[in-house]
């Protein structure tokens, strides 16, 4: 049991428990990382062939992806422990300030060491109740301090858990095995990352409602970024993984933009959250589960997680209009999907790297929401919306012809990384553009990313913009608006048209 | 016995591995105090803490150097079995 005084509560140092948190914070993303590493190391050994030789090591990494990741874990959770130790240290010591600041009012003296108040006079009716009050606050700062050491001594010690003999190296100081049977474990909960959104969903549903609790609890970055994980439950996982890298990062502040839109978003989902490199987000409006009508949008070069509030308001803008137009209240969702890495400048954008490897994450991402929807992967009527940069994005998905869009919309877009819009493996009617005549990305020349696709050659639908500029286009009560709106809900015969032909009815699921 | 291995594979794998284990020695490089809360000796969570660093120091230099031989192993194993091909080749052509 603690034997701590109210000097050592009052000289304790907050700030030691809150960088140690933050080292053990860092040390369960190495090893996080390094058990990313292996597991590509053991895919490369089952690429590698057939025979005991690779089957031993396939296994041989098996244990040590197993081993490491159950590090992974109890160092988290010491990060944690320390984290609130810092915070509860802190408001005790402001609590015990409280207290000698009205002791001193009423000239009374506190020995720190023995937790005693003492009056200078002699003790009367009225000063005696008071001594009273202060001696049992200082109790309960002191019960409370002693609380607190014993709670975080105890998560420590349960994370270190017993070193288990006779494994060699792969024997972790980690806590012991879970003793609840069929608690899914960091391996298993990663391993799925390799698996189609499809497999990811069924494997979810063969979860009882405890294991998936357990998931959600244990491993929530894991299980937030499953492309295959109903919303409801991503949200769960990535709104928890956020507030523990807000406390545990060095860089917090684009993730609490992304946090502080969230609190003033009704109906909002956190889809994915991700804070290496520029970031990666995705939100959506509505819940894309049950929506009749989803709608993934991809913004364009140089957006990163502070550009949070306004893209996100942008979203909400085409979701209110969207959802206006239809019968049923609430039946169209709008995600906002940064779920890769645009490029920073305009050198950059020439690449097509960001837009190759983008396109294979939306691709998946769309999978995914194909496979958790209520009504099956077929029940919902699904447009995907490039912006600028992000139509390539959008375009190499399509080309790739494994994205899984009812309806294409580009706006403002440089070039699709094809000539015809049949390239983009979807009936040519269903690839919808929209230009304002003002918009500077006109002159991007050709070569960049393919022929101009608001020309009538290029085969797509163009429809009518009222808007000016680049960054138009969502301008309330704009026809630019409301033709997206229209084909995000399938009104294909109330969009108006520059040129092209639309398509009869329904979309092609 | 089916036996059919592409040593580039294992090659990459060993790379992969070995990358594993500079992570590791990565956090050894740094000092482990880090980890601990310095002068809070009356507290009972920084005495436990210590001890937890003190079996994290030894468990991640014996994760390191395991990580480290699975890579050599890895590699040399790719190595294996290109002398072996290398060295049947040359009994074949020797032969016929």
């Amino acid at each position: 049991m603690s034997r701590l005084t109210l000097a050592e509560v009052r000289s304790g140092d907050p700030e030691a428990y809150r960088s140690a948190a933050l080292a053990w914070a860092a040390l369960a993303a190495a090893l996080d990382t390094a058990a990313e590493h292996l597991m590509t190391g053991r895919a490369r050994v089952a690429e590698a062939g057939r025979g005991r030789t690779v089957s031993a090591a396939t296994d041989r990494l098996r244990a040590q992806i197993g081993g490491l990741d159950r590090t992974v874990r109890p160092a988290q959770r010491i990060a944690e422990a320390l984290l609130r130790h810092a915070d509860g240290l802190a408001a005790l010591q402001c609590h015990l300030d409280t207290v000698l600041a009205t002791a001193r009012t009423y000239g009374l003296t506190v020995d720190l060491a023995r937790g005693a108040v003492t009056a200078l006079g002699p003790p009367t009716g009225p000063h005696q109740s008071t001594v009273d009050n202060l001696v049992t606050e200082l109790g309960h700062i002191l019960a409370e301090a002693r609380r607190l050491d014993a709670a975080t001594a105890t998560a420590v010690a349960a994370a270190l858990g017993a070193a288990r003999p006779g494994q060699g190296a792969a024997s972790v100081p980690g806590p012991r095995p879970p003793s609840d049977p069929g608690r899914p474990d960091r391996a298993t909960v990663r391993s799925q990352a390799g698996r189609s959104p499809a497999e990811v969903a069924a494997w979810w549903q063969s979860l009882s409602a405890q294991q998936r609790e357990w998931a959600l609890r244990d491993h929530p970055d894991l299980v937030g970024r499953l492309d295959g994980i109903p919303a409801a439950d991503r949200d769960r996982a990535n709104r928890a993984w956020l507030d523990q890298l807000i406390a545990q990062t060095d860089a917090p502040v684009a993730l609490r933009a992304v946090r502080g839109r969230l609190a003033v978003t009704p109906d909002a989902y956190l889809l994915l959250i991700d804070n290496s490199g520029d970031g990666r987000v995705a939100v959506a409006l509505g819940d894309p589960d049950h929506a009749q009508h989803t709608m993934v949008f991809v913004p364009g070069m140089g957006t990163d997680l502070y550009d949070i509030h306004g893209e996100v308001t942008r979203a909400a803008a085409l979701r209110r209009v969207a959802d206006q137009t239809t019968v049923v209240d609430g039946d169209v969702s709008v995600v906002y999907w940064l779920g890769y890495d645009p490029p920073d400048s305009l050198f950059d954008a020439w690449r097509e790297g960001p837009s190759r490897d983008g396109g294979a994450a939306l691709t998946r991402f769309v999978d995914g929401l194909r496979a958790t929807h209520v009504d099956g992967p077929a029940g919902a009527h699904v447009t995907v919306l490039g912006y600028s940069y992000g139509s390539t994005v959008v375009a190499e998905g399509a080309r790739s012809g494994g994205l899984r869009a009812d309806d294409i919309v580009v706006v403002g877009s440089p070039g699709l990384h094809s000539d015809h819009a049949r390239e983009l493996n979807l009936d040519p009617r269903h690839v919808w553009v929209g230009r304002a005549a003002t918009d500077e990305i006109r002159f991007v020349p050709e070569p960049i990313h393919g022929r101009e696709p608001a020309d009538p050659g290029y085969g797509a639908n163009r429809f009518t913009t009222d808007t000016s500029g680049h960054s138009g286009y969502w301008r309330p009560g704009s026809a630019s608006l409301l033709n997206q709106a229209y084909i995000v809900t399938g009104q294909y015969d109330r969009v108006t048209l520059v040129h092209g032909e639309r398509p009869a009815s329904g979309w092609p699921s | 016995m089916v036996l059919a291995v592409d040593p580039e594979h294992l090659r990459h794998a060993a790379d992969e591995v070995r990358q594993a284990a500079f992570d590791v020695d990565e956090l050894l490089i740094r000092p482990l105090s880090r980890l601990g809360v310095p002068g809070q000796r009356t507290w009972e969570s920084a005495g436990c803490l210590q001890t937890a660093v003190k079996a994290w120091g030894e468990h991640l230099a014996r994760l390191a150097a395991d990580l480290h031989r699975t890579a050599t192993n890895l590699a040399t194993v790719a190595e294996t079995f290109v002398d072996a091909e290398h060295a049947a080749l040359a009994l074949v052509t020797a032969t016929v």
